[in-house]
């Protein structure tokens, strides 16, 4: 007895030690948390209203279809409703949801304390909530985007669709993308260097890898419809006509740009669920998973056929057979590893002994519905079947099959499997299986009907319809089965309210699950750990099963708190051996501060108040630099760490920070192909080209310009070389060097710009070299910043041969730059000089 | 090529794909643009020929590169890690079957269809 007293008095003094440096505050300064547990939770519930709103939406639609001839809503308003409805479920439901989810419970899976960059995941969250607040905002005040969620040109362009409609969706959904990017960069690197000891690639949880390929899809999927909303609202606000066919636009572009995006962005939310479902399955069927490594390449190879089939959204707009041809191909072969997963999802509960709790019957509803989902996209792949179903409401149908069976409902089984894990307590049995049979029947009463609907014709997004068009009986029935389903989601909602007061307890491990997340407490605390425990294993909870014992009693690495830091380890991407001791930063009001200062310059530009925009893009600026100023780098002093562990990431040249930039390099690498893409493609395919006899850029100032950043980046790696040999003698010095060298390469760029013949409202072609230029300048400019900054902080002791890490950090910043000046170079300047000798 | 150990493995063979994809699709469009063959030739032409027999180098690589990884993860390595080596090595044989499978097929097509209408 005495014993156990002890052991709980030594587990109570290390909880109280550890809530003393990981608390969260509370009050208003709650606004100032950046602990994952709490940011994800924001995101799931944020997302979930959002879903309700959407929900709501999408009643109002079906009220008005149910009888024909109706003017319950009327034409304008329906434009609004199904662009909103659409709009909010992909940007504002679906994967902020997904990701909320993935925040909370990836640090937790791989044994972290949390996320690597804490701050950045709440900044997401506060760029996620403010645009979708301006967003939605355009709702209430009755001037919603119209243009249906991908938002075609010309129908978008400011002939047709006048006033704030379109700005708002293009703003609001790129200022929404910053955070979904920002969460793809955070999640990337944290599952690549910061699970705990021994979990190598092989023992991670399959949740994980579908994670880490869809964070990996987001870095890559959403930077080209980025370009695209930038350039449009450029067309709109300023009159640079990259769509426009007359100046030397092209409106497929958009197409194109969008469904780079929205293809990617359908696997994007399904790879996520069928993780939910591989991370469920073994647990009720009482074995592993069938097929690890199967999975792992199916997940792996659907993240990259996924990109390979954009054109099957335009098959209708007139290209090559042949080149429909190799993207019908692709959409079918997209149907293997899907397969793949399905086959050992199959024989996983063939071989196990299943137990039908509540999410078991979400995920049995998936298999079913997510199959239907699947079979009419194959139908839909085949080029002559789509083209007499497009537009109709049979392709509604299959969106709905396919997001709703392959989202939704995984989503809420994993809600119903991890809800103890929330709220440590138990859901109802009997309101959640109602909960299941009415969302169930509901759902395919609306929507299998209406591939019938869409068989007889009826075309999308029309608010209404003639009698006797044979459409009365299926709009019918859908509009009473959204009804049904809608009151099966009240149910669960009921059921998700009620339990925070009725349920009973849910103690630990109720399900009797394998992975680490359950080895926390219910509901978890924020620092989710006492002691990081070795995993090389793949199912930790069913071989340890004492593990969340030994974890609270600090007998496992990293449970030292005195030095009042918050750490978490940081190992090795493949074997997962640990290289170093991640120091993470605490809670602080600059991820607060710059998502509003971007705000204000998203509503500016909104309005159209550029002096207002001017001034919020400096104070976004300041927030931003006055955040990399604090970072987690101390003096030597203050950097002790306990004998026989690794150093701390900033005395060290590959830490997290440089997977932080590489990753975000990719992004902005994507970004930039999407420019280049949208160079040549005008260029070849632009029915109105108008490219100039003489080149618009003098090449000499701008050869010159690039020799002066070639020799600033070969400087910068010179220096990370010397440090690397222990040497930082003339550190500071050689710093101011190399942006004082930047700053001239920006000068003589600016120059050689002004001196151009450039007209950006011209033509397409003026108005895209426009745009290479603005990147490049912007890109220039940061590396001097930077670069002015680390000298700065030489002098302060904070950057030295002691704690590198920093200078590292920017390194692949000028390698980057450098590379984009030089390729512009080439697609500018001499590609056209080329084509006319040609 | 890299080591069949490397953890690039696990997407090189499907990088390879998606490249040769966009390199063939942008091919397409810019042969069709400037020389584009005559309707009634239908799919024997220059430019089908080129495609396909770019389709078969490219899978032609990527099986080679597929066996490579398989007789890797067979014979396993003796290094202290070769569990995840072997893990890798086996998977780098999934993901270049696949994309040469990918590749193929898509390739193959180019006998059925004219280039340009």
């Amino acid at each position: 007895m005495n014993t156990n007293n002890e052991t709980r008095k030594t587990r109570d003094a290390l909880h109280d030690e550890f809530l003393k440096v990981w608390g969260n505050p509370r009050g208003w300064h709650a606004l100032t948390i950046v602990n994952h547990t709490t940011v994800g939770i924001r995101f799931m519930v944020t997302g979930g209203i959002f879903f309700l709103i959407g929900g709501l939406l999408a009643m109002l639609m079906r009220t008005q279809l149910a009888l024909p001839e109706q003017d319950i809503i009327e034409p304008k308003l329906y434009d609004q409703l199904f662009t909103m409805h659409g709009t909010v479920m992909m940007f504002l439901f679906a994967v902020p949801v997904l990701e909320g989810l993935a925040m909370y419970l990836i640090p937790k899976m791989i044994g972290a304390r949390d996320l690597v960059f804490p701050r950045l995941s709440a900044f997401g969250y506060w760029c996620y909530l403010f645009g979708s607040l301006i967003l939605m905002s355009s709702l209430v005040l009755g001037i919603a985007p119209a243009g249906g969620w991908f938002m075609y040109t010309p129908l978008t362009n400011n002939v047709y669709s006048p006033g704030p409609n379109v700005d708002f969706w293009l703003l609001g959904v790129t200022f929404i993308e910053i955070s979904a990017v920002s969460a793809g960069i955070e999640l990337t690197v944290s599952i690549l260097r910061t699970r705990t000891s021994g979990m190598a690639l092989l023992h991670m949880p399959l949740f994980c890898w579908y994670i880490l390929v869809m964070a990996l899809m987001i870095v890559f999927g959403f930077p080209p419809l980025i370009l695209g909303s930038i350039l449009l609202e450029l067309e709109r606000a300023v009159g640079m006509p990259f769509f426009d066919v007359a100046r030397g636009g092209d409106p497929i572009l958009w197409q194109h740009l969008f469904w780079l995006f929205g293809h990617p962005e359908v696997y994007i939310i399904f790879l996520p669920a069928a993780g939910i479902v591989s991370t469920l399955l073994p647990v009720f069927s009482r074995q592993p998973i069938v097929g690890y490594r199967w999975i792992v390449l199916a997940i792996i190879s659907t993240g990259f056929i996924s990109f390979g089939l954009w054109v099957h959204h335009m098959f209708t707009v007139g290209i090559p057979q042949l080149a429909q041809a190799f993207f019908s191909m692709a959409s079918m072969l997209v149907a293997i590893p899907t397969g793949i997963q399905l086959f050992a999802w199959l024989a996983t509960l063939w071989t196990g002994r299943p137990v039908y709790h509540v999410p078991m019957l979400w995920l049995v509803g998936f298999l079913f519905i997510f199959m239907i989902g699947g079979l009419t996209g194959v139908m839909l792949a085949l080029v002559p079947f789509n083209w007499q179903v497009h537009d109709t409401h049979f392709v509604v149908a299959h969106l709905h099959y396919v997001m709703v069976g392959g989202m939704l409902f995984p989503l809420l089984a994993g809600l119903y499997y991890w809800l103890p894990h929330f709220s440590g307590r138990m859901p109802s049995d009997k309101l959640a299986r109602w909960g299941f049979w009415l969302t169930f029947v509901g759902f395919n009463t609306t929507f299998l009907v209406m591939h019938l609907t869409g068989f007889l014709g009826m075309p999308r997004r029309v608010y209404t319809y003639q009698a006797g068009m044979g459409w009365e009986l299926p709009n019918s029935v859908s509009s009473v089965g959204g009804f049904i389903m809608a009151m099966g989601i009240a149910m669960v909602l009921l059921d998700i309210v009620l339990h925070f007061r009725f349920g009973r307890p849910a103690g630990s491990n109720p399900w009797g699950a394998d992975t680490l997340e359950w080895a926390t407490d219910t509901p978890p605390q924020p620092y989710n750990f006492i002691s990081l425990p070795d995993c090389p294993m793949r199912h930790p909870m069913w071989d340890q099963p004492d593990l969340q014992t030994t974890i609270a009693e600090g007998h496992h690495g990293l449970s030292e708190i005195d030095h009042g830091r918050r750490e978490t380890w940081g190992s090795d991407p493949v074997s997962g051996a640990i290289r170093e001791i991640i120091h993470l930063p605490g809670n602080s009001w600059l991820p607060f501060y710059s998502a509003l200062a971007l705000s204000v310059l998203c509503i500016s530009l909104l309005t159209r108040t550029y002096s207002m925009a001017l001034i919020a893009v400096v104070a976004s600026l300041l927030l931003l630099l006055s955040w990399s100023w604090k970072n987690c780098v101390y003096l030597e002093a203050d950097s002790a760490v306990k004998p026989g562990y690794p150093p701390l990431h900033s005395r060290t040249f590959n830490g997290p920070g440089l997977w932080g930039m590489v990753v975000t390099l990719l992004a902005d690498g994507a970004l930039f192909l999407a420019i280049l893409f949208g160079w040549l493609y005008l260029r070849v395919v632009a029915p109105n080209w108008q490219a100039p006899d003489t080149a618009p850029l003098a090449w000499l100032p701008l050869l010159i310009s690039g020799v002066l950043l070639t020799v600033a980046t070969f400087w910068h790696h010179f220096i990370v070389r010397r440090l690397r040999a222990g040497r930082d003698d003339h550190l500071q010095g050689q710093l101011w060097g190399i942006a004082v060298i930047g700053l001239a390469h920006c000068c003589v760029f600016i120059w050689a710009w002004s001196a151009s013949s450039l007209v950006a409202t011209q033509t397409a072609h003026d108005a895209v070299i426009a745009v290479i230029l603005m990147y490049q300048l912007f890109h220039s400019g940061l590396a001097v910043i930077m670069t002015a900054l680390q000298a700065k902080r030489v002098a302060y002791g904070y950057v030295g041969k002691t704690a590198p890490y920093e200078i590292a950090v920017v390194k692949p910043w000028w390698i980057y730059t450098n590379a984009v000046f030089w390729l512009s170079f080439l697609a500018v300047i001499m590609l056209p000089i080329a084509w006319r000798s040609a | 090529m890299i080591s069949t150990y490397h953890p690039m493995q696990l997407t090189l063979g499907l990088i390879v794909w998606i490249v040769w994809f966009i390199v063939k699709y942008g091919a397409l469009v810019l042969f069709c643009e400037q020389l584009p063959p005559p309707v009634e030739q239908g799919a024997f032409t220059w430019i089908n020929a080129t495609l396909l027999s770019g389709s078969v180098a490219v899978t032609a690589l990527l099986l080679f590169w597929a066996n490579n990884c398989w007789r890797a993860a067979r014979i396993g390595s003796n290094e202290a890690d070769s569990e995840i080596n072997t893990f890798i090595a086996g998977l780098g044989a999934g993901i270049n079957l696949l994309g040469a499978v990918t590749t193929l097929s898509q390739g193959l097509i180019s006998l059925l269809l004219p280039p340009c209408l």
